[in-house]
């Protein structure tokens, strides 16, 4: 068992650390670059829309991060206190976006479930939103640990 | 008077990972050199590229979208296995032409 919890800023700054930090922690484990890649873009695009839709880029807010691995079992949870999602099933739709006009393609949600094996999210206006992601490293490779 | 538009294909080199902080650093630029210049190709050589998010491929569609105003072609170029397999998901092999990193070292 491996687990991190972390607080941070929400500037998009601060999603390109997560993603080195996501990959350092796979790294030892042997899984394929190809997983490594898809469990770096799920956390990209949880971290993404905290901070842009849930918390609007304000630095004094923070975005909690959590990971936890237990032997092939990845689970990610992604949560901030921001202003919530208005229709939850909607949001969920592929291609839908309420930021279209800046060149956002509404594809978050519909990424991270496809590169996930559990994915749920809770979200409640003016009190934020939550994710949790379970995906299990398939390609694990014992010999190399 | 009608602008001649440049038949000469623009190349970006796409980074290395292509995500909302690499976007936002080379978005305006691009976006204004694509207005002046109208390119009747652009292509995004994304030979380097092993990482991309919903940010990076709304960037690309954005510049697709720029480009179809006056009848441009958007070509990614040399893509990898699992970020083709993200743009099929997006739905971008039916709007543009992609050029498969497998399809490339045989060219
Ligand atoms: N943490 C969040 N807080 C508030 N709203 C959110 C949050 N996450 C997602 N949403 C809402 O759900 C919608 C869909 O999210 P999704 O990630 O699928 O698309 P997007 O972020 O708009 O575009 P893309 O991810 O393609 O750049 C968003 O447009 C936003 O309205
Ligand atoms: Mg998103």
């Amino acid at each position: 068992m491996n687990k991190f919890e972390l607080k941070f800023s929400a500037m998009i700054e601060n999603e390109a650390v997560l993603r080195v930090l996501v990959s350092s922690f796979l790294a030892p484990l042997g899984i394929s670059d190809e997983e490594i890649m898809e469990v770096k873009t799920i956390v990209s695009e949880g971290v993404s829309n905290a901070i842009i839709h849930g918390l609007e880029n304000d630095p004094n807010r923070m975005v909690e991060v959590r990971i936890e691995l237990d032997d092939e079992e990845l689970y990610i949870m992604i949560k901030d206190d921001g202003k919530g999602i208005e229709d939850l099933e909607l949001a969920l739709t592929p291609m839908f976006s309420t930021l279209k006009i800046e060149e956002h393609t509404g594809m978050g949600f519909t990424i991270m479930s496809t590169f996930s094996d559990e994915f749920d999210v809770k979200s409640a206006v003016n009190h934020g939103t939550e994710i949790h992601i379970r995906k299990y490293l398939h390609h694990y490779d014992n010999d190399i640990v | 008077m009608y602008r001649m538009i440049d038949s000469e294909p623009k190349i970006y080199v796409v980074p290395n990972e292509f995500g909302g902080v690499e976007v936002k650093k080379i978005r305006d630029e691009i976006i204004k050199e694509i207005d002046e210049i109208k390119p009747n190709y652009i292509i995004f050589d994304m030979r380097d590229t092993t990482f991309i998010d919903s940010s990076g491929i709304g960037f690309l569609l954005g510049r697709y979208t720029q480009v179809q105003r006056y009848k441009g072609k958007v070509v990614l170029y040399g893509v990898n296995k699992p970020i083709s397999k993200l743009l099929r998901l997006s739905g971008m092999y039916s709007i543009m032409q992609i050029v498969d990193r497998e399809e490339e070292e045989v060219l």
